[in-house]
């Protein structure tokens, strides 16, 4: 009787089953193929003549090369900063316009999504006008103070600071709209309670905001780790990677790897870094998550 | 009923799906069935008559970033296609930029649908004849090596076997603004003849020009010279700039950079040129585009350049892009050992044939740039893009062109930047950023070219260890 259960529900919902096959393919061809494939080219020399399997030697030679390395560090820098930056400051923001007027509140999120609906790429080219030592924005305005002029993308901190903080610009509107569209379904009721019980902004944030948005921080946390970790347009457009590597990132170094040097299995085995280093970051989080609730 | 709509709306999906796959791949990597054979060109403009078979009904890619007029390109296309017609050859122009040659190369060899023809420079190409992309087409190059530079001709071959025949070369040193030259009190280095290559001394440079010019530039947004680290653009100019000074790059298909004294102390000379204003200062941000650029605009009075630079500015003052001015070429000056010499780079654009496993293909490949080196009127037309790689061509324009004159006495002075060294392509992502970390003082030169070589060499000695064609 049991056995025959399994079949009776397959005969049941063969329907459903078949409507979502397409999609299941689709994300077969699409998705868990390339991985896979991608998690195998990695163990492959593919840079001559046919693909010799060589073990973990990308591996190794990413973990033993000290341009590889400085990439690794660089781009957890990245994450480290302007994920929680984005949370942070993407709850304040959104905190602080979601009870005003509609108005305002659709001005804000206008204003703050332009740079997203922008293309990175002119982005980037904007503010290398804006930074460059010789005709920018920066010099200009040095020089009208009496200073020296100053060339930010010179220094490995400086230009490290600049591209955080252009990722940050680049990434918070989406971050604020976000949070505005999860405040705005919180009970107006509670809000409201809340302020006749004498409860602070600050109790407000504390005690109703940032617990009640807890989904939403997730999510931004999951999307913008895998957005930030895949850095690449702007060290590409703006630094290169440098000065002297001070600015590379993992997927940069990738895509010279795969593009500029032919070398896809090196390639490959820095993609299924990125992809281990986002599972972890992730895993972490959700890990996080439930021993708070615990 | 409406199990049996689902069950066919998802069956047509699948169905869909599977049908648009099987077409692609035939239509994309099914090679022509069609092998009827009949006799290869014998001579230049018409169609063999003695030679062996070649293959009918062919269609290839021809693939080039070269900065050349497509019309080039495409009334040699035209040509071929109209004197091969009885064969039903076509080739399909892909020309595109430099900046997209290797990421199109590379994701074409992953996707096995390399084209058959590719016209690039050398310096860019020779990693993909050790990777064994590039076939090895020295019976072809062979049949025009006496008319062919040396230089060009050496340049494009590898253990004596040719992998590319050059169509058209670009000698680079300086191009400088002779107006704010004289402006600037320097006449006498300026010299009367507008098409003659200018010859200073590294100590006419250092005492006497770059100071002067230091003086005339001075409360100006204006700079003496352009030297530029931003990005791999750098290592030719960078590379000669310390080969004036003194420094030797290559030594025995290795780079020696690192423990070569004379090009650490180069590359602290060029330092304190920066340091000293004779250069711009934002040389660590600076890219070569930028650079000339400025140099076009009258911002530099001397800039590295190739000769296709000194052409697209003329062509630029003629259109009234750029208000005109008295541009001059001039060559590297070099003090080795006391003496002072001169010296210029090359970049050799040219053709060959891509081991895109296509017989037939290759076939033709190497039947249209036989057919193109014997073409007296579209080799002229390559050649005449800058300067001849052929001393028959530089004679025949000459009196249309007089600055080839002045370069074909430069041609005994060419220098090759790239040592021959295995994986040159590869190690030019290395020396910017030691440049880079040189010049912010992250690093001395002394460790930064150190750090260089060590890199290059772990670069060209996996090359040598894999290269197939040395193998």
């Amino acid at each position: 009787m049991s056995k025959n259960k399994p079949v009776k529900r397959l005969k049941q919902d063969y329907a459903a089953y078949l409507f979502i096959a397409p999609f299941v393919l689709l994300a077969l061809v699409f998705m868990v193929y390339p991985i896979a494939k991608g998690f195998v080219t990695s163990l492959y020399s593919t840079k001559w003549a046919g693909d010799v399997f060589v073990g973990l030697a990308n591996y190794k030679k990413i973990f033993s090369n000290p341009i590889y390395l400085k990439a690794i560090r660089n781009t957890l820098i990245y994450v480290a900063t302007v994920v929680p930056l984005l949370i942070i400051i993407g709850i304040l923001v959104a905190g602080s316009v979601f009870d005003k007027r509609p108005k305002y509140v659709s001005f804000v999120r206008v204003c703050l999504y332009l740079p997203v609906i922008a293309s990175m790429v002119v982005m980037s080219i904007i503010w290398r006008f804006v930074l460059d030592s010789q005709t920018g924005l920066v010099k200009y305005f040095s020089m009208l103070i009496g200073g020296e002029p100053i060339n930010l993308l010179a220094s490995e901190t400086s230009s490290l600071i600049l591209v955080i903080i252009i990722l940050f610009t680049m990434n918070i509107g989406q971050t604020v709209l976000l949070y505005v569209a999860d405040m705005l379904g919180i009970s107006k009721e509670l809000i409201e309670a809340s302020t006749i019980d004498g409860a602070s902004r600050l109790d407000l944030f504390r005690y109703i905001l940032v617990p009640l948005t807890k989904p939403t921080t997730m999510l931004v946390f999951i999307t913008q780790t895998s957005s930030v970790l895949k850095v690449f347009i702007v060290v590409q457009l703006l630094t290169k990677g440098g000065p002297n590597y001070g600015t590379t990132s993992l997927m940069y170094l990738l895509y010279q790897e795969a593009f500029e040097n032919s070398n896809t299995g090196l390639a490959c085995a820095l993609g299924v870094l990125m992809f281990l280093m986002s599972l972890v970051l992730v895993m972490l989080r959700f890990v996080a998550e439930r021993r708070g609730k615990e | 009923m409406k199990k049996l709509l689902s069950l066919l709306l998802a069956l047509c999906m699948i169905f869909a799906m599977v049908a648009c796959g099987n077409t692609t791949i035939e239509e994309t990597q099914t090679p022509p069935e069609s092998k009827e054979t009949v006799p290869q060109a014998a001579d230049a403009t018409t169609v063999a008559e003695s030679a062996p078979e070649l293959p009918k009904n062919v269609s290839i890619e021809l693939w080039t970033d070269m900065s050349i007029d497509e019309s080039v390109l495409n009334n040699a296309i035209d040509t071929f296609e109209a004197e091969y017609a009885d064969y039903g050859y076509s080739i399909a122009l892909n020309k595109f930029a430099g900046s997209q040659r290797s990421a199109l190369i590379s994701a074409a060899k992953e996707t096995n649908s390399l084209p058959a023809l590719l016209l690039s420079a050398w310096f860019t190409t020779s990693d993909y004849a050790h990777q064994g992309m590039i076939a090895d087409i020295t019976d072809i190059a062979e049949t025009v090596q006496n008319d062919m530079y040396t230089s060009t001709y050496d340049a494009t071959a590898i253990n004596g076997k040719s992998y590319m025949v050059g169509l058209y070369q670009s000698y680079f040193g300086f191009l400088y603004n002779a107006d704010m030259m004289k402006d600037a009190g320097l006449e006498k280095f300026v010299p009367d003849d507008p098409y003659e290559v200018t010859r200073w001394t590294v100590d006419q440079m250092e005492n006497d020009i770059l100071p002067a010019l230091a003086e005339y530039v001075k409360g100006t947004e204006k700079y003496p010279i352009g030297f530029f680290a931003a990005d791999n653009q750098a290592d030719t100019f960078m590379m000669n700039w310390l080969t004036m000074l003194g420094g030797n790059l290559w030594a025995d298909g290795y780079s020696v950079a690192g423990e070569d004294t004379n090009t650490i102390a180069a590359l602290e000379k060029m330092i304190s040129w920066t340091n000293a204003g004779l250069t711009n200062s934002n040389v660590i941000t600076k890219s070569g585009s930028e650079v000339g650029g400025e140099f076009k605009n009258q911002v530099s009075v001397l800039s590295s350049g190739q000769f296709t630079n000194y052409t697209a500015n003329l062509k630029a003052m003629a259109n009234g892009e750029i208000e005109t001015f008295d541009m001059r070429i001039a060559a590297i000056p070099v003090q080795k050992d006391g003496k002072d010499t001169v010296t210029m780079a090359n970049y050799v654009y040219g053709a060959s044939v891509m081991n895109n496993g296509n017989e037939d293909q290759i076939a033709v490949a190497k039947e249209f740039i036989k057919w193109l080196l014997n073409n007296e009127e579209h080799l002229t037309a390559f050649n005449t893009n800058a300067i001849p790689c052929y001393a028959s061509i530089t004679a025949a324009t000459s009196a249309e062109n007089p600055i080839y004159a002045g370069l074909a006495e430069m041609e005994p002075y060419i220098w090759d930047f790239t040592g021959g060294v295995a994986g040159y392509v590869s190690t030019r992502s290395l020396l910017f950023p030691e440049l880079q970390a040189a010049y912010s003082g992250d690093k001395t030169a002394a460790e930064a070219l150190a750090d260089y070589s060590k890199g290059a060499n772990e670069v060209i000695q996996e090359y040598l260890d894999n290269s197939l064609i040395l193998n």
